[in-house]
């Protein structure tokens, strides 16, 4: 379409179009462009945009820019009103602002709570995320918790919250005034923790729990107050510096360590503060009577233990449970001290993986089983014990029938290793050794760690090595089977030195029992096929794994489950070079052979399924991905599979998938669904891990994209720490994560933050890259800009000067960003009042800066103003 | 934006006179004020060519209309070099750019009204080139803060039809934008 020929006939036909109902649209274009298709698509793009408009459009620049400050007048008195809502009286306030006691205008008999914020909150932002939440909200209707209804700003623009209102004492003082014995209060207390449960089911983290905002009615309920106001407030504004929102929210006496620390805050932090609160409630004391002052106290703090809660019994306490200090002592030793402890856990993997877990074992306690925090010591007595005795303990098991979930269910990470048994189980020959060696590994490994709760898969597969070194499992053909399954499971941790070793010991042993084209050694070669995959080295393994597929087809045996793991392995390598349809035909052979032996929505088939969805997905056809993604998570939930490895991965492709749909209504449920992802990667892998790094890259990406600055700096800081870890902190990638970090700082508003960044990156960078690597010359150019924005002229010139030199230097210096870098030296020297110094470099930026005035419109702009700004320092000093 | 050497007198001395007005409103801000485009040009007006001008000097408009077409070009580069410098403040200096690793990562919508009014003037220019009645009265309406009825009677056109132009331009800005430049 030429602008000149049409631009008229696009505003009329647009204008007309516009003035028919929606519905009507297509067919008047159809009918008004006839075969102009360029003309119809051009309207139609326009009529799609115009409801993308932002509203500030329609009102007047000076409203949108001339918002800086307003009288503050506190105009609120009863019966004034906002919106639907009339004030009756004030109730209170608190580090968060006003709470009023209102009603609707047409409803004056049901009372609300509105808070009115301070200011200091992005009112946009606060709006915005309501409007997101409000489905999650909806769905955090609950007995116990009260809802919150409505957001919106007053006619100063205030934001406010409105909930629903709650007459009732906060629990501990409900308690206390009533002398309630233990029980009462433990009932009490676990109503909470269920509501609590259900509020983190619905993905709602409170983030300051504490006996005031739990309110107990006449009616003897409790409320929660302020659920999901805390996540609404949190992002967006700083992030945890310490003097920000999060840590004026916080409680102190309550925040869970990672809270006090900045770290990610999560359920497991709510169950910590529960914790908090069980044991005043149980014993009447704080745990840690020295968070109760500042914050940086109380961070000061974060690592003590505290007393149990019966040895911090007092007598006055006891008096208030209406028992003796001795009676009070003697109840709350073993299982309260126990359970309270581990809700009190530093670590939030260590805790109580829910509220509801909590809950449950305070009833279990009621209930005279035994309590399943104390299990795990149990376990762990009974495998320190089994430590000197390993092979015996293998034998006894194996002889008494013991099963894998007989002896570990007791903790998390059992759930992984049933599973790891049941597919070994399923796809070995050698399925009861298998079994026996996993148990066995279990627990040397938790022997080996001290504490059961650590014992990670990696552990497993370690304490499988040594076990096997130590000449563990006998005969060769059981030893080269359990070489491979070792191998496998390194290969699937991506740690694929150990993986090698194994893998090729077992093929040897193989080679040399059976020859080379016996069903074994196909398995050791589809073995090595996946870790070639792993290491990139595709075309060695599509080769490998096509050899072992060939050797089963030939032996007749053709779609057994060995086959179907090779096959999926063949899918992945033919798609990662782009050869979508092969792979899918490999796919579905693989699908096929698992829906059959293991069921449509079992776990090794709804593998495939993601695969098949990955291919959708880099096809760019993310509608049908993002459906084939979210039946997956679905069966994932109802089959209740959401602790492992393949649930967090696929919430992450489900999460990029809807970043890709480019539908900003998605984007905070890609933000939730990286969240979800990054809690069990971290449960589940190593620090170091790439997928938990990408994990948190991904969630910063999405953050960013939602303008949650503070988060996003906090995310890409997660996974430059993760790269390190993997790589070392002067890699390349770790200098752009931080990069990323430093730029979501100053988009947040936060340079100086932003600038030790970038101080701390140059540095570890140190001398590992050289000075003209594009990372390091972003690193330093951004170094420069912060500088500038900080008014640290002098460092300012000094970084740009250097980097001026570097890219001059540099056989590869990209002439722009040069540019920027001259027009950045000369910001700093007119600051200086360096007028020759400044000229000279803008001379020789906006030589370039014109060859293409669109590259870089900004700076050139920038660049022109400087040298007007250089002529009025001439003008002064002359 | 146009360079300063190349505009005529009458875009100066206005230029000039709302500057001062708007470095006055702006250091009051804290105090409680805004900065208001309306009242700003009234003032201006009244102080150019009403009754608070200077007696016995010479009125550089030749009417109400031709004044207000120039105040709201003066307005929008006032404005907009206000919205430029804070945009420039949030991002540090307007050439750091966040990358991705994941690839094809779409641009973030950008709706912050600094860095959006900073795109719009460019579009704004843009606009001018094919359509300068549509492009002069999103600055009539948008940066001088004029109602549409006004913003009729200056471009000699009625209500009716600077509304239509007003929903088309609008749109259109926002388009070019978001990135979708009509080709």
């Amino acid at each position: 379409m030429s602008e000149a020929v049409s631009w008229k006939r696009v505003k009329e036909v647009f204008a007309a179009a516009r003035a028919r109902p929606i519905e009507e649209r297509e067919a008047f274009l159809a009918k008004e462009c006839g075969t102009d298709a360029a003309l119809a698509d051009e309207v139609r793009a326009l009529l799609g945009a115009e409801r993308e408009v932002p509203s500030f459009l329609d009102t007047t620049a000076e409203k949108t820019l001339g918002s800086l400050a307003r009288p503050e007048p506190d105009l609120r008195e009863p019966g004034h009103r906002i919106g639907p809502w009339i004030l009756e009286r004030r109730v209170g306030s608190g580090g968060m602002g006003t709470v009023w006691r209102c009603h609707r205008h047409d409803d004056e008999a049901t009372p609300y709570a509105i808070k009115f914020m301070r200011r200091g909150l992005d009112t946009a932002l606060l709006l915005h995320r309501f409007a997101m939440e409000r489905r999650t909200l909806a769905a955090l209707d609950h007995p116990n918790v009260a809802a919150l209804v409505d957001a919106g700003v007053d006619e100063l623009d205030r934001p406010f919250l409105v909930m629903e209102f709650v007459e009732g004492e906060p629990l501990d003082r409900w308690c206390d005034r009533r002398h309630l014995g233990l029980r009462e209060r433990v009932e009490l207390f676990a109503q909470v923790c269920e509501a609590v449960d259900h509020a983190h089911r619905s993905l709602v983290v409170h983030r300051d729990l504490k006996p005031a905002n739990i309110l107990v009615t006449d009616d003897g309920v409790p409320k929660l107050l302020d659920f999901g106001v805390a996540r609404m407030l949190a992002e967006g504004s700083e992030p945890d510096t310490g003097t920000g929102m999060h840590a004026r929210m916080l409680t102190p006496r309550y925040a869970s360590p990672e809270q006090l620390l900045g770290g990610h805050v999560g359920t497991s932090s709510d169950v910590y503060s529960l914790g908090v609160v069980l044991y005043e409630l149980l014993c009447g004391r704080p745990p840690f009577p020295r968070r109760d002052g500042s914050i940086a106290e109380a961070r000061a703090d974060a690592d003590a233990q505290p007393l149990r809660p019966s040895q911090a019994v007092s007598e006055e306490a006891a008096k208030a449970r209406d028992l003796r200090a001795e009676a009070l002592r003697r109840q709350l030793r073993g299982d309260f001290d126990t359970i309270v402890l581990t809700a009190l856990r530093p670590e939030p993997s260590r805790r109580y993986p829910s509220a509801g877990h909590l809950a449950e074992d305070l009833q279990r306690h009621f209930a005279r089983l035994p309590v399943r925090a104390r299990g795990d010591s149990m376990v762990y007595l009974f495998t320190k014990w089994t430590r000197r005795h390993r092979s015996l303990v293998a034998m006894l098991l194996l002889l008494a029938g013991i099963t894998a979930g007989g002896v570990v269910g007791v903790t998390r990470q059992a759930r992984i290793a049933q599973e790891e048994a049941a597919f070994a189980r399923a796809e070995s020959a050698s399925r009861d050794r298998v079994v026996e060696l996993l148990i066995l590994l279990f627990q040397t490994a938790m022997a080996d760690n001290v504490d059961p709760h650590d014992v990670t898969v990696l552990h497993l597969a370690e304490s499988g090595v040594a076990l096997l070194e130590e000449g563990w499992g006998g005969d060769d053909r059981v030893r080269a089977r359990l070489m491979t399954a070792l191998g496998r499971v390194f290969v699937h941790l991506k740690a694929a030195g150990r993986a090698e070793s194994l893998i090729q010991s077992g093929l040897a042993l193989r080679t040399a029992l059976y020859g080379e084209n016996h069903l074994e050694a196909a398995e050791s070669l589809a073995a090595l096929g996946e870790l070639r995959r792993v290491q990139q080295r595709l075309p060695e393994a599509e080769d490998l794994l096509r050899r072992a597929l060939a050797i089963w087809q030939e032996s007749g045996t053709g779609k057994g489950l060995s086959e179907s793991w090779a096959a999926t392995a063949l899918g992945q390598v033919l798609m990662e070079q782009q050869r979508f349809r092969e792979a899918e035909t490999w796919l579905q052979l693989a699908l096929e052979v698992r829906e059959r032996e293991y069921g449509p929505g079992s776990s090794p088939a709804l593998v495939v399924r993601s695969h098949i969805a990955a291919i959708r997905f880099q096809e760019r056809r993310y509608r049908e991905a993002e459906e084939m993604l979210a039946q997956i998570l679905i069966e994932q939930r109802s089959a209740n599979r959401t602790a492992d490895l393949h649930h967090a991965s696929t919430l992450n492709n489900y999460g990029l998938v809807l970043l890709r749909l480019e539908d900003p209504t998605r984007l905070e449920d890609a933000e939730s669904a990286f969240e979800q992802a990054i809690v069990l990667r971290d449960r589940l892998l190593p620090d170091s891990h790439a997928d938990l790094a990408a994990a948190y890259n991904n969630l910063a990406v999405a953050r960013f994209t939602l303008k949650k600055f503070p988060g996003a700096a906090e995310a890409f800081k997660a996974a430059a720490n993760c790269t390190a870890l993997l790589h070392g902190r002067g890699h390349a990638g770790v200098a752009l994560l931080r990069l990323n970090e430093a730029r979501s700082l100053m988009s947040a508003g936060l340079p100086s933050t932003a600038s030790q960044v970038i101080t701390g990156a140059l540095a570890d960078i140190g001398k590992s890259l050289p000075s003209d690597n594009p990372h390091v010359v972003a690193l330093k150019e951004t170094s420069g800009l912060l500088l500038n924005q900080l008014l640290q002229s002098i460092s300012a010139r000094l970084v740009f000067e250097e980097l001026e030199q570097t890219l001059m230097d540099s056989p590869n210096g990209d002439p722009w960003v040069l540019a920027r870098v001259r027009v950045g030296l000369a910001t700093a020297r007119v600051m200086l009042r360096d007028a020759a110094g400044a000229e000279a470099a803008l001379k020789s930026a906006i030589a370039q800066l014109e060859l293409d005035p669109e590259q870089e419109p900004e700076v050139l702009e920038q660049a022109r103003r400087l040298q007007q700004e250089v002529e009025r320092l001439r003008g002064l000093s002359n | 934006m146009v360079e300063s050497s190349s505009e005529p007198t009458d875009f100066l001395l206005l230029y000039q006179e709302l500057r001062g007005l708007a470095d006055y409103y702006l250091k009051r801000e804290r105090h409680g004020h805004t900065l208001q485009p309306t009242a700003l040009v009234h003032e201006a007006w009244e102080r150019l060519m009403g009754s608070g001008a200077e007696p016995g000097k010479e009125r550089p408009f030749e009417n109400r209309e031709h004044f207000l077409a120039t105040a709201a070009r003066v307005m929008r580069r006032i404005l907009i070099d206000h919205a430029r410098a804070r945009a420039a403040a949030k991002r540090g200096g307007g050439a750091a750019r966040v990358q991705f690793e994941i690839d094809e990562l779409a641009a973030p919508l950008d709706t912050d009204p600094d860095v959006y009014l900073v795109a719009l003037d460019a579009a704004l220019a843009k606009l001018a080139e094919f359509d300068a009645q549509s492009a002069q009265l999103v600055e009539l309406r948008f940066f001088a803060g004029l109602t549409m009825e006004e913003t009729a009677k200056i471009l000699g056109v009625s209500p009716a039809t600077a509304y239509r132009e007003w929903a088309f331009a609008r749109t259109w800005l926002h388009r070019h934008i978001q990135g979708g430049t009509p080709s």
